[in-house]
């Protein structure tokens, strides 16, 4: 009942999102962003097994997201009151980007992040952000935001690496990835959306199979990864980590490659700096994982030893991240 | 194209023998692709067995090929005579080939792009036999240090061939050429210094030793055997692609270079492990390849290949007699392998001829390469030959108190090896080193243009 129930809410945050991106209103931007939010609070709630530290988290995102719709609806009322194009801009620029949480507004994220379960972590960090980071472009013309909305991408794809390397709990790990990826995701709606969906894309189907296998071991600690990751997941988690890490011809080097070109494209030498100053830190950070996530002081066992099911999805992540990378280039 | 072909085609036939065969099997398949490579090699231009929309060989292409082919066939051979590889040795045999295959692809591709791409792809097993195989836990800041210069220091290089392909609309190495002045030396540095920094040239080497230390034997093999020459192959590819002259930043490069050969000799000389002293070797021999290619003369750029080559035998070859050393004591120190060579006379023998072909006694092809290096060095600026000097004499000398230090004869009470036999089979990967040596030797002129 209680998994019912999850999946629920969780489409009809999903509805709420996605009628969101047809709003032409930022009024109802605003309504059905919240209205997203809001169902997700049982989503997240949801424990197999009640403890005090799922309402800590719960209650952290709780009230950032709600801070910043209020920072949302302040700048509308504002704009609409005694119209202060700038300033209400602003303020609604501000609000998303403590949604978003994008450096220097991203300190709750870890926090709520290490409370979570591991489908909130997916849902929160790759579901929802990809609708709230839609709402970016609906600043650029409001020179403050645009740069301030650049600067922060920027601060966070170059932070978000370096913080993952001192992250203890996997956890918080994943928040902080989470984090570089919004700051890809932020710069990509500067040269079109339809960077930010493909990127969301595969960013999303990349962190659910990521989030899946972590899961799947309960993982915990960093530096228990290697016995805590099941055996048979192994071989699919050292692809990610090669993904995720920027080694060609993985996906994650095509996607961050693609926007690479469309910056020089634009002649954005910051932006070009920033890219591969965070795929450097970022390809350090992985490097890391990937050795922690092999070594293990037991034998366990290999590749397709686990049941048939399992063996599908390890498969599956291993051709998704391998092959596809050719394919998202030879479509774009 | 056919070489590709013939290499996948042999690897699903492998597949399907008995385990105990295929470490046999796979030696014997790196022995045929090396011979049918043979079929690239001609005179200057391009290979006409090699032209496809994908791939264009030239001599300087299939003579890498062919010593990859080679050195990784050497490499399994090797490995299969240590017991220090733990869990399963198809694991290797898989990821050798898989390096191979992608090395190939390097040396044949006529994109930078596709360049590129294998360039960086070609760490991936290299990183994962270090990190499986390697014997400590340090291999793990030895593969993050490989990895950032590595793919940090072509960062640049990405950056170019992204504006190629935006602004040209392609990569394509072969007729693509930018006769221009404006050409600066941020472009120059974008362009060589990934390839520079895997060379690896001086000041960018530091990732080297510790990556040798931490990689096996077969690792340390292909690494000094053949990725290595990655660096140098991609430099003549970037100078025939933008028409490079002799630049400033060159004549940068090539005194760094010179430094760099003596710093390498100099660390020699003060090294106890014996894979550090022959990975700073490596680093004084490099040099002089840097400075045989950034000459921009005919002269430089025979002697460079001749040493890119000829090191490409030797050096693996020490690692060879290095690993079986070290085996025999279980330790890397250089007094301590004493130990083995007194147990095993033959070994000293071995030791002095592979000292001698490093240090470049003749008739080994090394004194012929560093005689051309030095002949173009001295012409742009002739008290250049100080330094040479000190060079020469600082290899001259690591190179003698090697030989003394692992065949000292002072007694011990009690000799510490776990064998005292060294069989035709350990030896077999250094006999098929040697050889090729000589070939180098007789074709010195092979790549010179007319």
């Amino acid at each position: 009942m209680q998994m019912l129930s999850m999946i629920v809410f969780l489409v009809m945050s999903l509805m709420a999102s996605i009628a969101m991106l047809f709003m032409s209103s930022i009024f109802w931007v605003w309504v059905m962003t919240d209205v997203g939010t809001l169902f997700l609070i049982p989503f997240l709630s949801a424990e197999t097994r009640p403890k005090k530290s799922w309402f800590t988290g719960v209650a952290t995102y709780f009230v950032i997201q709600f801070f910043g719709s209020v920072m949302i609806l302040g700048g509308i009322i504002l704009d609409w009151a005694i119209e202060a194009a700038d300033w209400s801009s602003a303020m609604m620029c501000f609000g998303f980007a403590l949604k978003l949480g994008m450096v220097p507004l991203h300190f709750w994220v870890s926090r709520s992040f290490v409370y979570f379960h591991y489908g909130g972590i997916f849902i929160v960090g790759a579901g929802q952000k990809v609708f709230v980071v839609a709402c970016v472009p609906l600043f650029s013309d409001v020179p403050l935001c645009a740069y301030a909305y650049y600067f922060m991408a920027v601060g966070s794809m170059i932070y978000g690496p370096i913080a993952m390397f001192n992250a203890i709990a996997v956890k918080s790990f994943l928040a902080y990835s989470s984090v570089t990826h919004t700051g890809f995701l932020v710069i990509g709606s500067f040269f079109g959306l339809h960077i930010v969906y493909a990127y969301s894309f595969i960013y999303c189907v990349s962190m659910a199979f990521l989030v899946f296998m972590l899961w799947s071991g309960d993982c915990k600690f960093m530096k228990n990864l290697g016995s805590e990751l099941p055996g048979y997941y192994k071989t699919g988690f050292v692809c990610i980590a090669m993904s995720f890490s920027g080694f060609p011809p993985f996906l994650d080097f095509c996607t961050k490659f693609v926007i690479l070109q469309l910056s020089m494209e634009q002649d954005s030498t910051i932006t070009m700096v920033s890219i591969l100053t965070s795929s450097l830190i970022n390809l350090i950070v992985w490097v890391w994982v990937l050795f922690i996530a092999t070594s293990s002081e037991v034998k366990e066992p290999g590749f397709l030893s686990g049941t048939t099911g399992q063996n599908v999805l390890n498969m599956s992540c291993i051709i998704w991240n391998l092959f596809m990378g050719a394919g998202f280039s030879m479509l774009y | 194209m056919g070489l590709l072909i013939l290499m996948a085609l042999n690897c699903f036939c492998v597949m399907f023998l008995n385990k105990k065969d295929q470490t046999v099997a796979v030696v014997n398949c790196f022995g045929v692709w090396s011979a049918f490579s043979l079929m690239y090699w001609g005179g200057s231009g391009v290979s006409r067995e090699s032209l496809s929309e994908l791939f264009c060989v030239d001599i300087y292409s299939s003579s890498m090929i062919s010593l990859s082919l080679w050195i990784c066939g050497i490499s399994i051979l090797v490995s299969s005579c240590m017991t220090n590889l733990r869990g399963v040795f198809n694991s290797y045999l898989i990821l050798v080939t898989l390096l191979c295959f992608l090395l190939v692809q390097c040396f044949m591709v006529n994109t930078l792009a596709m360049f590129y791409v294998l360039f960086e792809s070609t760490l991936i097993p290299l990183a994962s036999i270090i990190g499986i195989w390697g014997g400590q836990i340090e291999r793990v800041p030895s593969i993050q240090y490989m990895a950032a210069y590595t793919v940090g220091g072509s960062f640049p290089l990405l950056l170019i061939f992204t504006t190629m392909e935006v602004h040209a609309g392609s990569s394509f190495m072969w007729f693509i050429s930018m006769k221009t002045t404006s050409l600066n030396w941020l472009f120059w540095g974008g362009c060589f210094l990934g390839l520079l920094i895997k060379l690896p040239a001086f000041p960018f080497h530091a990732w080297l030793p510790k990556a040798h230390v931490q990689a096996p034997v077969g690792g340390s093999v292909i690494l000094a055997g053949i990725l290595l020459k990655l660096g140098g192959y991609g430099i003549t590819r970037m100078m025939m692609l933008f028409s490079y002259t002799l630049e400033s930043f060159g004549i940068l490069v090539m005194s760094f270079s010179i430094v760099g050969s003596v710093y390498g000799a100099f660390m020699c000389l003060r090294q106890s492990d014996i894979k550090k002293l022959i990975a700073y070797s490596s680093v004084s021999h490099m040099a002089f390849s840097i400075m045989g290619l950034f000459s921009c003369t005919e002269v430089g750029m025979v002697g460079a290949y001749i040493m890119l080559v000829s090191h490409g035998f030797i050096s693996p070859g020490l690692f060879v007699l290095s690993g079986i050393n070290s085996e025999m004591v279980h330790s890397r120190k250089i007094k301590v392998m004493s130990d083995g060579v007194r147990a095993a006379p033959s070994l000293g023998f071995f030791w002095l001829v592979m000292i001698m072909a490093n240090l470049g006694v003749p008739p080994c092809p090394v004194i012929i390469s560093e005689v051309l290096s030095v002949v173009c060095v001295i012409a742009l600026y002739p008290w250049v030959f100080v330094l040479l000097l000190m060079y020469f004499i600082l290899s001259g000398a690591y190179s003698f108190s090697l030989y003394c230090q692992l065949t000292r004869t002072k007694k011990k009470i009690k000799m510490k090896v776990f064998f005292n036999e060294v069989t035709l089979k350990d030896m077999s990967a250094l006999y098929f080193l040697f050889y090729p040596l000589a070939e180098v030797l007789f074709k010195w002129d092979l790549w010179a243009m007319m």
